[in-house]
C-alpha cells in the first residue's frame, strides 16, 4: 500500500487546488464581463454610435446605412419594448397560476401536493425549451389565429404565453417552498384568534411570504427576459416597433441569435450585437440585485 | 435585561396586592365544560372520555406525562383540531351551557370567546400594533381610536405596556421571547375572552420570563377561566386552583390543586409526581 500523504501537505494540496478553483472561475467571470462590456461599449466609443440612439431610436436595420450618419440603424427601442413585453405579460400570466397551485399544494393539500404533484412539477422543469417552442408553434399560434382571426397569428402574446408555460414550473416550485417555509405558529396564531382559513392564507400566509413570493417572481421574470430559442419561434422576427400583441416583433435575444454570424468581428454591426448582449448582462444584474435587495431587507425585518 | 427584570419585580409588586392563586377552588361559577370528549386522529384514539369543567376566575393546570393528550383536549376546547385533518372530537363542549360541538356552531366568532396561547410566542410578522389590532380587524372594529385604545387596554393588561408605548410601530420579532410571549397574550386579550387555554406557553422561555407570564395569569384571570398545559409541576402548583391528571388518553384524577400534589389518591398520579416517569 501506498505511504499515506503527511497531514501537513495534504492540507497544503487541498488549500491550493480550492484555491485554484475560486481563482479560475473569478477570472473566467471578470474576462466575460471584462469582454462583453468591451466590445459593447465600443459601438458607441469607436463606432461612434450615439447611445441616445441606441436607446431611443425606433429603427434597427444593420443591412442597411443611414444616409445621415453613415452608420447601420442602431435604434434598440422595438427590441427593448418586445423583449420587456414578453417578460411583463409572461409574468402576468404564470404569478397567479403558480401561487394560486402552490396555495393549493402547502395549504389545502399537502398530501396530493407531495406525492403527486411537485413530482410532476419537477419533470417540467427539465423540458428543453425547444419543445416549448415546437408547441407554441403548432398549437399556441394556431390557437391565436382562430381566436383572434389573423393571418399569422405570431408575436408578442404567444411568445408571452409560451414564455408563461416556460417560467412556470419555476415560479410554482419557488412559490410552494415559500409558502411551507411559514412558521406553523403564524397559522395556528391566526386561526385561533377567529381568522378563517382563507382569510388566514390572504391576511398572514401570503403577506409573510411576500418577500420570497418577490424572489420567486423575479427569478421567473429573469428566465423570461433571457429566453431565447422558443420565443424565437413563435415571436415572427421582424425588427420593428410592435404594434399590438399579434404583430411580429423581434425582442433583443432573438436579434441576437439571427444577426450573430452575418456580420464580421469589428464591424459596426457586429459591436452593436455586443451592446445588446451587455444590455442582457445588465439586466440580469439587476433583477439580481432586486433579489439581494429584497433578502437583504427581509433579514432585517426579521431581526 | 436588567431593566426587563425590574420591570418584572414591579409587575410582582403589583399583582402581590391582589389575589393570588392558593390552590383551593374559589368558584363555583362554570364556563367552560366537557362531558364525556373523546378524541380520534384518524384510526388513533388518543383521548378517552374526558369531562372536565372550567370555573370563572380560576386556572386550571393539566399535567401528565409527554404524549397523554393533554394538547389534544386543550385543542378540543377551542375548536382547533377541526383545523387539524383527520381528526375527530366526540362528545359534547358546553361554553356558557351551550353545546359548541356542533356542525352549524361559527369557530370563528367562538375564537373571539375562548383564546389560545401557544408554547412558542408566536406574534405576526408584523409591527407590535398590528399584532393587537389583528384579531379586533377581523371582527369589524375599523375604527382607529377604538383601535389604538384596544392596543393600550391589551399591553398594559399583558404588563407590556410600559416596555413597548414608545415603539408601538416597531417589529414584534424585535422583541424579546418573554416580551413575545406577553404581546401573544395582549393580542389575545383584545378580544376579551371568557377563557384563555395556554399550552405550555413558558417552555421556550428563561425563569424569570416564565414568573412574569405567571404572573400575569394571576391578574387576568380574574372574570375569566384560564387553562394552562404545563410540563412544570412546581408552575402547576404554583399557579393553578385545580389539576387534571392525564395519563395516556385518560383523565386519571382531577381535583384541587393541593389535593392533587398533597394527597394524591391514583398510584400513577403518585408516581408521576415522584418522579418516577416523565
Ligand atoms: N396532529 C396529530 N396527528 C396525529 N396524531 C397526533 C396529533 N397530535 C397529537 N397526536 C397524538 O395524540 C397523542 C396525544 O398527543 P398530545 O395531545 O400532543 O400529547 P401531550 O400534549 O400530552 O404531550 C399522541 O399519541 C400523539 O402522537
Ligand atoms: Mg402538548
Amino acid at each position: 500500500m501506498a505511504k499515506q500523504m503527511p497531514k501537513r501537505n495534504l492540507e497544503k494540496v487541498g488549500l491550493s487546488v480550492t484555491g485554484a478553483c475560486v481563482a479560475l472561475v473569478t477570472l473566467v467571470v471578470v474576462a466575460l464581463i471584462f469582454m462583453v462590456a468591451q466590445r459593447g461599449l465600443s459601438t458607441f466609443i469607436k463606432d461612434g454610435v450615439n447611445v441616445a440612439e441606441f436607446f431611443t431610436g425606433t429603427e434597427w436595420n444593420l443591412a442597411n446605412t443611414n444616409e445621415a450618419t453613415g452608420l447601420p440603424f442602431t435604434g434598440a427601442l422595438p427590441l427593448i419594448v418586445t423583449s420587456f413585453a414578453v417578460t411583463v405579460i409572461s409574468t402576468i400570466i404564470a404569478v397567479p397560476i403558480a401561487i394560486g397551485a402552490a396555495i393549493f399544494v402547502v395549504e389545502i393539500q399537502p398530501k396530493f401536493g407531495q406525492k403527486y404533484f411537485q413530482p410532476l412539477i419537477e419533470l417540467l422543469v427539465g423540458i428543453p425549451s425547444v419543445v416549448f417552442g415546437l408547441i407554441g408553434f403548432h398549437v399556441i399560434v394556431g390557437a391565436m389565429r382562430v381566436i383572434f382571426n389573423v393571418d399569422l397569428g405570431l408575436g408578442i402574446l404567444p411568445g408571452s404565453i409560451v414564455l408563461a408555460l416556460m417560467i412556470l414550473p419555476t415560479v410554482t416550485t419557488l412559490s410552494i417552498d415559500a409558502l411551507r417555509a411559514v412558521p406553523d405558529g403564524y397559522r395556528q396564531g391566526s386561526l385561533a384568534l377567529g381568522y378563517t382559513r382563507w382569510q388566514t392564507i390572504w391576511h398572514v400566509v401570503l403577506k409573510s411570504a411576500t418577500p420570497s413570493l418577490m424572489t420567486a417572481v423575479i427569478l421567473g421574470m429573469t428566465r423570461a427576459f433571457g429566453e431565447t430559442l422558443a420565443v424565437r419561434m413563435v415571436i415572427g422576427g421582424v425588427e420593428a416597433m410592435p404594434e399590438g400583441l399579434l404583430d411580429s416583433a423581434s425582442t433583443i435575444t432573438t436579434t441576437l441569435t439571427t444577426s450573430m454570424a452575418v456580420y464580421a468581428t469589428g464591424s459596426v454591426q457586429n459591436d452593436v450585437l455586443w451592446s445588446l448582449g451587455l444590455l442582457l448582462m445588465g439586466m440580469s444584474l439587476i433583477f439580481i440585485m432586486i433579489i439581494h435587495l429584497i433578502g437583504a431587507k427581509g433579514a432585517k425585518s426579521r431581526g | 435585561m436588567t431593566n426587563e427584570t425590574d420591570q418584572f419585580l414591579q409587575s410582582v409588586g403589583s399583582s402581590e396586592q391582589g389575589k393570588r392563586v392558593s390552590g383551593v377552588a374559589i368558584s363555583d361559577e362554570v364556563i367552560l365544560e366537557t362531558r364525556d370528549v373523546n378524541v380520534y386522529y384518524g384510526d388513533h384514539h388518543a383521548l378517552n372520555d374526558t369531562s372536565l369543567k372550567f370555573h370563572k376566575g380560576e386556572i386550571t393546570a393539566l399535567i401528565g406525562p409527554s404524549g397523554c393528550g393533554k394538547s389534544t383536549f386543550l385543542r378540543s376546547l377551542n375548536l382547533m383540531n377541526r383545523e387539524i385533518r383527520g381528526c375527530r372530537v366526540e362528545g359534547e363542549i358546553l361554553y356558557q351551557g351551550r353545546n359548541i360541538n356542533t356542525k352549524t356552531e361559527n369557530l370563528y366568532e367562538l375564537r373571539k370567546s375562548i383564546g389560545m396561547v401557544f408554547q412558542q410566542p408566536n406574534p405576526f410578522h408584523k409591527s407590535i400594533r398590528e399584532n393587537i389590532t389583528f384579531a379586533p380587524k377581523r371582527h369589524g372594529i375599523k375604527d382607529k381610536d377604538i383601535l389604538d385604545q384596544m392596543v393600550e387596554e391589551s399591553l398594559r393588561g399583558a404588563a407590556l405596556w410600559d416596555e413597548v408605548k414608545d415603539k408601538l410601530d416597531k417589529s414584534a420579532f424585535a422583541l424579546s421571547g418573554g416580551q413575545q410571549q406577553r404581546l401573544c397574550i395582549a393580542r389575545t386579550l383584545a378580544m376579551k375572552p371568557d377563557v384563555i387555554l395556554f399550552d405550555e406557553p413558558c417552555s421556550a422561555l428563561d425563569p424569570i420570563s416564565t414568573l412574569a407570564i405567571e404572573d400575569l395569569m394571576g391578574q387576568i384571570v380574574a372574570d375569566r377561566a384560564i387553562v394552562i398545559v404545563t410540563h412544570n409541576m412546581e408552575q402547576a402548583s404554583r399557579v393553578s386552583n385545580r389539576t387534571a391528571f392525564f395519563y395516556m388518553g385518560d383523565m386519571v384524577e382531577y381535583g384541587e390543586t393541593n389535593q392533587i400534589f398533597q394527597r394524591p389518591n391514583d398510584k400513577r398520579l403518585n408516581d408521576y409526581l415522584t418522579g418516577m416517569f416523565s
